[in-house]
């Protein structure tokens, strides 16, 4: 627990609001902490507080300095010797037992105290400070040492500055001769020291911590509750909160419940002494001075009888002092020196402001004492040893007479007495009595009405004044609503009533329920918070018993945490979020809907911790109750996109998965990585994967990813989980995903998991965002290539999302506005998503996506004859995918299983149930029907899966059914022919089994088994999948994988060509057979730091019944579609990369790959078998700027060599002859031996840099990308003229330099 | 074909092309083209060399005399060129070159084998031996046809209207049925397994550069169905790539090429004609002339409106027949914009072989211009 001291409520609301506690804000407004106004009663001071916080008990204590008439003495709480008064006075044990106080007034009964004033054992100076404990700290952290001393330079500094100011200035500040000091002492010394103490109370795991961060107390009492100074400084006291945080976050097995609240507030004042240029003392032997004029030696007496040396004036003084007589004396100039800087001291700062000290020396001669507390005043007649009520005041005139001028005094608003069983209360417009918590108004007006005469205020005032100890006149400094007058020389009071002084502030854990509890007093913080962790303590004592005695404690039970993670300003599902149960084993990783389900937490009060790459990381206390289910939602804040000093400390995520799975192979990237990421035209995610390791990109021209050494149409491409045929656009130059649209992608390059089938090589998956936020929000990308336009918000309070998103190149628009000319192509997307969670346990997800490709002109167009124009006809390419999708997903809850159940179900099960109709068409028509080619593909899927999930094991059980139909077909209308009609209607089914079983810390194990089936192929198989990580140490894993894959759609496509405007897809059946490939993989992952990592892989694949487009295909025959071939690549890859969790991320990857097919006999390497491929992607975020960088570094891949033409001659039967009647003839190229021959190397270098504005609540981003930058002249394809002597080869270039702009808005 | 306009397209968009270099010349080999007829008068088998750097080629344009060297080709004189029937009756070819007194025709080889008197349904066999000892054989089969006839395919087709429905009987050992029409931008082919085949008016030429129609109003169009077999099927419907240089189906040994049998089943000449609905279509006949000066080329012409302009300020296509003046029937190619007609005569029907142009401008009924090359101002009057 951690205590500002007398920061209110209010104030505590301000800074937040003017972001002086972002740790506090973030608790509060992020992480489900409870913020609550409480009731402090009377008096508002920290004695009476802290002895009711403590101990429940806090008779006795009317105010921070008061009157014992036994005694004769005053008790002031600022001398350990008063404070010791109070404590001996305290009966009930306190609520620290087995804890430790740092730097409060009382201990609490803790164990281990330090820089507390008051025990219940006596203890020296030097224990109470801290002993070797505290000693030891500062020894032992030089840094902090080092640390201190600037910052107390700088305190010193600051209170000169500040001093000076405000003297220029004529502003009223009271800087006793000793502030800077204590000032220095609180704000620097006091609280790095209790700091330290703290934390390392946590990493030894003490049952119960309290500490008083005191710095708010000094400054606001001197400067203001809501001065600059006060609130400024509450910056550094939220620091050290997320200190202690981040203290508790590291060390594992500590769960504390952190609770952050004030003793009492503060409110503004005015110095009763400035005001009426005596102090009260004064102004009370003023009075009854002028009243012994009147009466002679019968007067009261009294004396001022305060020092006119604060206590603490000449400490300075007296340490250097003492300093200097500790030296030697050989050391002359040095103890001269002290000397001379004592004495400057003394002068400067001994009694240079006079603030008065607060405390009376009482004399026996005294009749009437006079105690002052801030704004708070007591006085007591101590010519009588009892307390004496308003009938006995009023019975001696010379009391009355005090009595009446001190009413009739304006820095005087209230005085309290007591009349029998009731308190009196007079002010100078009216008077009132209280009886058992009840006000009456006698006369006038209610005399509390200035003050708040609430219930609360009420019963306080009436405890106040009917105390014992009470002073028999009870005095509140006049209040005028905003300032009171305060008996001390302050700028800020408490003590009395009025403004915030009454209302401290309250910040603990939802589960604590806080809100609901009533507090009237500090006493009920003891009730209702205390005594909670005094049984805590005490239960963690008692716990040890068992071990003690060497026995096995009982398992506790358990509970299920489920739950979902958003992001919290789009309120997108936030996949691969790490959710852990702070100081357990136990976690889980969100999902693609960003569902996560926690099985076997013990219950009881936990910390859960929500992590993602990009994000601020979330912590949130829960209570799980043994056998039910918590449900949390968590939504994650970004961090800052443009980032200057700041710097974030969120694991990746990659680092999660590297905890709790195998994840051979595997690589994330979000829409935050891919920012910086330099852009051909405009941002494309699948761009950038080609830059993961493992994979290698044809050629500029192709986003094609061919994975460790497969075709690039053996990935499966998914996007939120639904697969789709041919997502590109203009032969691969861009992917079909709008950018704004994407929330991140998961790469996987091999050895994947059971739950996928159906491709080779590779699993990419691209997740759509979701827009949480209320109202609609948008983003527009205008690039020189296209405009794209999003659109999303959230509705029903939360539960639903939609993002509406399109795109369309332009370039055709814009040519037809400027040229006769025409470029007949564009290409646009339209995507829509929409989420809705019918309960927190289920939710359904809508996905649909449609884009095509249309290359549609008059073929005359581009011809040079305007006759021509006319008699021209048409062409039309036009392809495209559709894709659209439902997810529904539930997640249940654990309930009492038997074995079978468990193993089926587990402790908590989340089922999915998914459909989907995916298709891919293209059409081409050359001249109006005169030739059509026209190719199909649907893929009505059903799928569904069953994770259980237990502490050691998550199981899935799962299937899908396809229903494929696939037309392929050649025909001309014109001429009512049909040339080739393929139809093909399979279904395959399959069923799998995967399990993930973290079989002790150091083996993670994941095993599967999936079945398959494929009808009109008369073809099943079942698959194993197996992969395992194995760690040498925390960082350090090593990974292997096998499994087998099949393959039963196939691209009609050729790996010689080296770009293709879109796939011909057939199925496989009773002649093209299912293409079947085995992976090996082997690997290390070592992460360096926490957000930075190597990886190296070597894999081995090979691969069955690889199926090529056949180029001397039949129309007329079936079968020969395709030719069958064998092969199998190796190779390694290797990733660094680091995290954007800085102004600089990125990472290296390198791939060595060879590939090789063997057909009929002969052994070939494939057109994408390049062996070496390096990548340099960096980011450097710079205040407003993000500058990219992507170097790109590759050795050649194969092509074939052309050795010759040849003429082919038209025959014309008619004439029989060749090449007459407009028949031509045609020069084709001869190849030479397949792939034989190898590209040169190639390089690049993209720049790319972004600046962000913000307009009217839009970020404006406007970017400029250079692709190429400097021209490297990398070689696509050659042509060959072998019709020239000697033959030449020229080379055709890939991207030369490219430079492009655009610019995206978000609203 | 997907692949190459892909690549032209991204090309075009992104790329730039680099400074050529040379490379090594390579071997050459032999390239045979050979088609037994059996309505030709002899068998034609062009023989030359691949182009592998070891001499320039010239541009020149195309001499049906000595189609080798006029496009593009390297001839193989001198060779030995022998086809065999199944009999083995061995008939050897003679050079163009030798026979010619032009000289041209080089790689132009003739095997007096009358076209009637192949044996259909059997296997002949060409031997090619060039004089550097290069032996080439092939083989082919001649589909069997029952059923042979010449000009049943004739008719009268309004293009707007009509269809051009064609049957043939088939033939079991032919591979294909091979369906050819002639027109001004260049031939029309199809290979169909089919024994029938329907053309509509809209039927779009995919060989031609700007995939003209097949069908022109106003020209005699020739129309022959055949049945060919494997090697003629297989090499016309394959072509190679030109990233990996292959992809033709070859069949000859020794070299590249193809020899493939021909057998004619049906030919006819098809009469184009469509609707006349707009001002500037119907027949022109020649009134007068306004100037001294040559007579007309015609006095004669039939003009159709082939398709509109695509925009206003481009010009109308105009297609049509002409009467010489010897009588000879030719066809016109032309274009309208506005009143100023623009018509082009044609040699063989062709749009690439153009006789004269006539420029004039239609005035009500009234079609008055020059012609280009014979003659001054002449004054066409359009009857219905």
């Amino acid at each position: 627990m951690l205590q500002i001291d007398a920061l209110s409520y209010a104030e505590l609301r301000r800074g937040i609001e003017l972001g002086y506690c972002p740790t506090i804000s973030k608790m509060v407004r992020e992480e489900g902490y409870t913020l609550r106004r409480w009731f402090c009663g009377l008096p508002s001071a920290t004695p009476y507080c802290q002895a009711g916080i403590f101990h429940g008990e806090n008779e006795g204590i009317p105010a921070f300095r008061f009157y014992d008439k036994l005694e004769r003495r005053v008790i002031t709480c600022n001398t350990p010797s008063g404070v010791q008064y109070i404590r001996d006075r305290i009966r009930a044990p306190g609520a620290l037992a087995g804890g430790s106080s740092y730097v409060n007034l009382l201990d609490g009964d803790a164990q281990t105290v330090a820089l507390t004033v008051a025990t219940r054992e006596r203890m020296s100076v030097f224990q109470r400070l801290g002993g070797w404990r505290m000693a030891m700290l500062l020894i032992l952290h030089p840094i902090r040492l080092l640390r201190m001393g600037l910052q107390a330079v700088l305190e010193w500094l600051r209170e000169e500055y500040e001093r000076a100011v405000g003297e220029l200035a004529r502003r009223r500040t009271h800087s006793e001769g000793l502030f800077p000091f204590i000032r220095i002492l609180s704000n620097v010394i006091v609280r790095e020291v209790q700091t330290m103490a703290i934390l390392l109370d946590v990493y030894l795991g003490v049952p119960i911590i309290y500490s008083t961060f005191m710095q708010y107390d000094e400054l606001g009492h001197h400067f203001g509750p809501s001065s600059f100074q006060a609130l400024r400084d509450l910056r550094r006291t939220d620091a050290r909160v997320r200190e202690i945080r981040r203290m508790i976050d590291s060390v594992g097995g500590r769960e504390y419940d952190l609770v952050l609240l004030s003793d009492h507030g503060m409110t503004p004042s005015s110095s009763y002494r400035v005001l009426y240029g005596e102090t009260l003392g004064k102004t009370v032997e003023r009075i009854l001075e002028g009243d012994a004029a009147r009466r002679g030696n019968r007067a009261l007496r009294a004396r001022e009888s305060f020092s006119h040396t604060s206590e603490y004036a000449d400490m300075g003084p007296q340490v250097v002092e003492a300093v200097a007589q500790v030296t030697p004396a050989s050391q002359r100039t040095f103890r001269r020196a002290l000397g001379h800087f004592r004495d400057w001291m003394r002068s400067k700062y001994g009694l240079r402001e006079l603030i008065l000290p607060e405390k009376y020396r009482v004399e026996d001669d005294h009749d009437v004492v006079v105690t002052y507390s801030s704004c708070l005043a007591l006085l007591y007649f101590v010519d009588d040893t009892k307390r004496l009520e308003l009938t006995e005041i009023a019975r001696d005139p010379r009391r009355a007479h005090l009595y009446l001028e001190l009413l009739d005094h304006p820095g005087v608003g209230l005085l309290g007495t007591v009349s029998g069983p009731s308190v009196h209360l007079e002010s100078t417009t009216g008077r009132a009595i209280i009886v058992d918590g009840r006000l009456e108004v006698l006369e006038g007006r209610n005399p509390l009405e200035r003050y708040e005469s609430s219930e609360q205020v009420v019963r306080a005032v009436e405890h106040l004044v009917s105390q014992s100890n009470t002073g028999d006149i009870t005095i509140f400094g006049a209040y005028d609503g905003y300032e009171i007058v305060s008996f001390d020389d302050q700028i800020g009071a408490h003590g009395a009533a009025g403004g915030n002084q009454l209302h401290p502030f309250l910040i603990g854990p939802a589960y604590l329920h806080l809100e609901r509890a009533r507090i009237d007093d500090a006493r009920d913080i003891h009730k209702t918070l205390m005594t909670r962790y005094s049984t805590a303590a005490l239960v963690a004592l008692l716990a040890l018993a068992p071990a003690l005695r060497g026995q096995q404690p009982a398992r506790p039970a358990s509970g299920v945490i489920a739950g979902h993670v958003l992001d919290a300003t789009t309120s997108e599902p936030r996949q691969g979020t790490s959710v852990a149960v702070v100081g357990t084993p136990r976690g889980a990783i969100a999902d693609a809907n960003g569902r996560f389900v926690i099985p076997d937490v013990p219950v009881g009060n936990v910390v859960l911790r929500a992590r993602l790459l990009g994000y601020k990381a979330i912590e949130r206390p829960e209570t799980v109750a043994a056998g039910d289910t918590t449900r949390i939602e968590f939504r994650l804040e970004p961090e800052a996109t443009l980032l200057g000093a700041v710097r974030t400390q969120a694991r990746p995520v990659e680092r999660d998965a590297f905890e709790s799975r195998p994840s051979v192979g595997t690589v994330q990237i979000t829409a935050r990585a891919a920012q910086g990421v330099p852009k051909f035209g405009e941002p494309d995610i699948i761009r950038i994967v080609q830059l993961l390791p493992g994979v290698e990109a044809r050629n500029d021209f192709s986003t094609g990813l061919n994975v460790r050494g497969g075709e690039s149409d053996q990935n499966l491409i998914l996007i939120d989980g639904f697969p789709i045929y041919n997502p590109f656009h203009l032969g691969g130059m861009f992917s079909t995903f709008i950018d704004p649209t994407v929330r991140d992608v998961t790469l996987m390059t091999g050895g994947f998991p059971a739950r996928y089938g159906g491709r080779l090589s590779a699993v990419l998956d691209v997740h759509s965002a979701e827009e949480v936020r209320g109202g609609i929000h948008g983003t527009a990308e205008l690039s020189v290539l296209s405009s794209t336009g999003a659109l999303g918000g959230a509705f029903n309070h939360g539960k639903g999302t939609w993002m509406i998103a399109g795109r369309r190149t332009y370039a055709d628009k814009f040519v037809d506005l400027i040229s006769t000319q025409t470029l007949p192509y564009h290409f646009r997307d339209e995507q829509a998503h929409v989420t809705y969670a019918f309960t927190p346990a289920t939710k359904l997800a809508l996905t649909s996506y449609d884009g095509r490709d249309v290359l549609a002109a008059n073929s005359a167009a581009f011809g040079d004859s305007a006759s021509a124009d006319a008699t021209g006809g048409t062409f039309l390419f036009d392809w495209g995918n559709s894709v659209n999708g439902a997810s529904l997903t539930h997640l249940m809850a654990s309930r009492n299983r038997g074995a079978l159940g468990r193993f089926f179900l587990g402790d908590s099960t989340a089922l999915e149930q998914r459909v989907s109709l995916s298709r891919f068409s293209t059409e081409l028509d050359i001249g109006a029907g005169t030739l059509t080619l026209h190719n199909h593909v649907s893929d009505l899927r059903f799928a569904g899966s069953v994770a259980a999930r237990t502490a050691s094991h998550e199981r899935t059980f799962g299937y899908d059914v396809v229903s494929y139909n696939i037309q392929y077909d050649a025909r001309s209308s014109a001429t009512e022919g049909r040339l080739y009609d393929l139809r093909q209607s399979p279904i395959s089914g399959a069923a799998y089994f995967d399990d993930i079983w973290r079989a002790s810390p150091s083996w993670i194990v994941e095993s599967g088994l999936r079945f398959e089936t494929l009808s009109r192929a008369a073809w099943s198989s079942v698959s194993p999948r197996l992969s395992a990580k194995y760690f040498l140490n925390k960082d350090f894993a090593v990974t292997a994988a096998v499994g087998r894959f099949s393959q039963w759609t196939h691209s009609l496509a050729r790996e010689d060509i080296p770009v293709r405007l879109f796939d011909f897809w057939v199925a496989s059946d009773s002649l093209t057979p299912v293409s079947s490939a085995w992976h090996y993989v082997l690997g290390s992952e070592r992460w360096l730091t926490p957000t930075r990592y190597v990886r190296v892989e070597g894999f081995y694949k090979r691969y069955g019944n690889l199926l090529e487009g056949n180029p001397q295909e039949d129309p007329a025959r079936h079968g020969d579609e395709f030719n069958v071939v064998n092969g199998d690549s190796y190779g390694a890859d290797v990733l660094i990369r680091q995290f954007e969790n800085g102004p600089f991320s990125g990472w290296i990857s390198y791939t060595y790959a060879v590939a090789a097919r063997n057909a009929s006999g002969t052994r070939y390497f494939p057109g994408h078998d390049r062996r070496h491929d390096l990548n340099v992607v960096a980011s450097w975020r710079l205040s407003k700027y993000l500058f990219g960088v992507r170097y790109g570094y590759a050795t050649g891949t194969p092509y074939t060599d052309i050795v010759g033409q040849v003429v082919r001659r038209i025959y014309d039967p008619g004439l029989n002859a060749y090449g007459t009647r407009g028949s031509g003839s045609q020069t084709q190229f001869i190849g030479g031996t397949r792939n034989g021959a190898r590209l040169p190397t190639t390089q690049r270098l993209d720049l790319d840099v972004t600046r962000q504005y913000q307009l009217r609540g839009m970020t404006i981003a406007p970017f400029l990308s250079v692709v190429n930058a400097y021209n490297a002249k990398n070689v696509f394809i050659y042509i060959f003229d072998y019709t020239k002597s000697p033959p030449t080869r020229q080379p055709i270039s890939q991207f030369p330099l490219l430079p492009s702009a655009g610019v995206t808005i978000h609203f | 074909m997907s692949a190459a306009l892909a690549v032209a397209a991204v090309c075009a968009l992104t790329s730039c092309e680099l400074a050529a270099v040379t490379v090594p010349r390579t071997e050459a080999g032999v390239v045979v083209h050979a088609v037994l007829n059996t309505t030709s008068m002899n068998q034609v088998v062009l023989v030359e060399r691949t182009l592998v750097g070891s001499a320039n080629i010239p541009d020149t344009s195309f001499d049906s005399t000595d189609p080798i060297v006029s496009a593009g080709g390297i001839p193989i004189s001198g060779a030995t060129v022998e086809i065999i029937d199944s009999l083995g009756r061995v008939f050897r070819g003679v050079e163009d070159r030798t026979v010619l007194t032009s000289g041209k025709g080089a790689g132009v080889y003739r095997v007096p084998i009358v076209g009637t008197t192949l044996l259909l349904g059997t296997r002949y066999q060409l031997r090619v031996r060039t004089p550097d000892g290069e032996e080439v054989t092939a083989s082919t089969r001649i589909p069997r046809a029952d059923v042979r006839s010449t000009g049943g395919l004739s008719r009268t087709i309004n293009r707007d209207h009509d269809i051009v429905n064609v049957q043939w009987a088939g033939s079991q050992t032919a591979r294909a049925y091979a369906v050819r029409i002639e027109s001004p931008y260049g031939p029309f082919f199809l290979f169909t397994d089919s024994t029938h085949v329907r053309l509509t008016g809209e039927l779009r030429n995919p060989f031609s550069d700007d995939l003209q129609r097949v069908l022109m109003p106003g020209f005699r169009q020739d129309m022959i169905v055949a049945a060919v077999d494997s090697n003629f099927y297989d090499y016309y419907r394959t072509n190679n790539d030109p990233f990996t240089g292959s992809g033709i189906i070859n069949r000859v040994s020794g070299g590249i090429g193809m020899f493939g049998s021909f057998v004619t089943l049906n030919t006819g000449t098809l009469t184009v004609i469509a609707d006349r609905t707009e001002p500037v279509e119907g027949r022109y006949r020649f009134i007068a002339a306004a100037s001294s000066g040559a007579a007309p080329p015609t006095t004669d012409m039939t003009i159709y409106l082939e398709s509109k302009g695509a925009r206003s300020d481009l010009p109308n296509a105009l297609t049509g027949r002409f009467t010489a003046a010897n009588g000879r029937v030719d066809g016109i190619i032309g274009e309208q914009l506005g009143q100023t007609v623009t018509l082009s005569l044609l040699n063989n029907q062709l749009a690439g072989n153009r006789f004269d142009i006539f420029t004039g401008a239609l005035r009500g009924d009234t079609l008055t211009g020059t012609f280009e090359r014979n003659g001054g101002t002449a004054v066409f009057l359009r009857t219905p």
